[in-house]
């Protein structure tokens, strides 16, 4: 396993800037992601967060900034070498594969690890090491019972779950989570609070929802977006607190 | 090189079972799996540690090599080729072979042909269709557009259509009166 900087920061956004044409979506954002702390970042639709994901993770570039992951200027790295160094992500909508079962959703997740693309002579599932990451991710997603049901079959929660195991199965160090209790029942979003507490002292976790309940209950850090950038940063008494926050975002509620 | 045609056929044989053990095995090999993951969702991969480009450019590379042996021993077959066999004809009989068998499995592309050989000969015997085996095309394009109709997976498919149907027609033969 790499190490973390001194300063347990896992990854770095450092000055993130994204423009599409005139408009700029993401402006001069700061961001640290530290091991054992629970980030969130919230703001109105539109504020930039997901624009923000998509750039930590390595899906579009940035137009100015830096990403560094464990230390490392990883800003000009794709996404797939950015995943296989340790930084997983979750979408907002569901992009697991239906007709799979729940554990080829996992174990396809975690041979990214053990590729081996020329061993065709060899069946997929002989690869233990990829299989028992398949497992132990299942397991702590919660869904050891449904291992062989056909994905597309699950309900909702579930589906959402399995989402977080893929990402978990890559044995990932940061997770950017984008709305993962987006369209949850309250006691779904118990269960995915409890995994997020669960996992927070070995990852450092990207937490975009728009729950705030959730939000102010689970995060050790809080980012304030509003139109592509950062208005407020603390903890979250800090935050809830601030007069800007209050006129700009939770003041409508 | 080859003499006979059954030394050909013996030949063409071979590599069929050949090609259809590797392509089996290559499917359900990591590399076959990831493929099927690509299909299905090519950012997900990519978010999971997956170079995709190099993927889809190996399985491009198998597949042009894989459709080279199947010209060569066209080519052996006939003893010539000609710029004809360009045009889409080729191109097109074998997309609906594979349409016919069923798309997405291995054994649907071996089926497929099968079938659309036979259906051509069919047509074409004019033992049994008189004089309107001078039109064969008629005959089969309308048998293949019938299939596809009734058979969207293909016949693959077609077992577990018959199966459907028949424990639909049990079930609904044991509740009486149901619906009427």
């Amino acid at each position: 396993m790499s190490t973390a900087g001194a300063d347990g920061v896992l990854l770095r956004g450092i000055d993130i800037t994204r423009r599409w044409g005139g408009l700029v979506a993401v402006n001069q954002v700061h961001i640290d992601l530290e091991l054992g702390r629970v980030h969130a970042v919230i703001g109105t639709n539109g504020a930039g967060k997901s624009t923000l994901i998509n750039i930590l993770s390595g899906e579009i570039p940035p137009s100015s900034g830096r990403v560094e992951l464990m230390g490392q200027d990883v800003t000009q790295w794709p996404q797939p070498r950015r995943a296989r160094a340790g930084l997983g992500r979750s979408y907002q909508r569901n992009t697991i594969y239906p007709s799979f079962s729940v554990l080829e959703n996992c174990r396809l997740a975690a041979q990214a690890r053990f590729q081996h693309p020329w061993r065709w002579w060899q069946a997929a599932e002989r690869c233990r090491a990829s299989l028992a990451s398949a497992h132990e991710a299942a397991a702590r997603a919660g869904l050891s019972e449904v291992l062989g049901r056909e994905a597309g079959l699950l309900s909702h929660g579930q589906k959402r779950q399995l989402e977080i195991a893929m990402c978990l199965a890559t044995e990932p160090r940061v997770l950017l989570l984008d709305e993962p209790l987006a369209g949850m029942g309250a006691e779904e979003t118990e269960r995915m609070l409890a995994l997020l507490d669960e996992l927070r002292p070995d990852h450092a976790i990207l937490l975009v929802e728009h729950d705030m309940d959730a939000v102010f209950r689970v995060a050790d850090r809080i980012t304030v977006m509003v139109n592509g950038a950062v208005i407020a940063f603390g903890p979250p008494d800090a935050v809830r607190s601030n007069p800007d926050v209050q006129t700009a975002y939770l003041g409508e509620h | 090189m080859l003499e006979g045609g059954g030394w050909l056929y013996g030949f063409t044989l071979a590599c069929l079972i050949g090609v259809f053990g590797f392509l089996a095995a290559l499917s359900r090999s990591r590399f076959g799996r990831a493929l099927a993951g690509i299909r299905v969702n090519e950012q997900r991969m990519r978010a999971t540690g997956f170079s995709t480009y190099p993927y889809k450019l190996a399985a491009f590379t198998i597949s042009g090599s894989i459709a080279g042996l199947a010209g060569f021993l066209f080519a052996v077959k006939d003893g010539f080729v000609n710029p004809e066999m360009l045009s889409w004809h080729l191109s097109g009989s074998l997309l609906i072979m594979v349409i016919l068998g069923g798309i997405g499995h291995l054994r649907g592309a071996l089926i497929g042909a099968f079938a659309y050989a036979l259906l051509q000969e069919l047509f074409k015997s004019e033992a049994i269709f008189g004089a309107f085996a001078r039109h064969w095309h008629l005959g089969l394009g309308i048998t293949i557009i019938l299939s596809v109709a009734l058979l969207p997976k293909g016949l693959v498919g077609l077992p577990t259509l018959l199966k459907e149907r028949l424990i639909g027609r049990v079930s609904r033969r044991a509740e009486p009166g149901a619906t009427q």
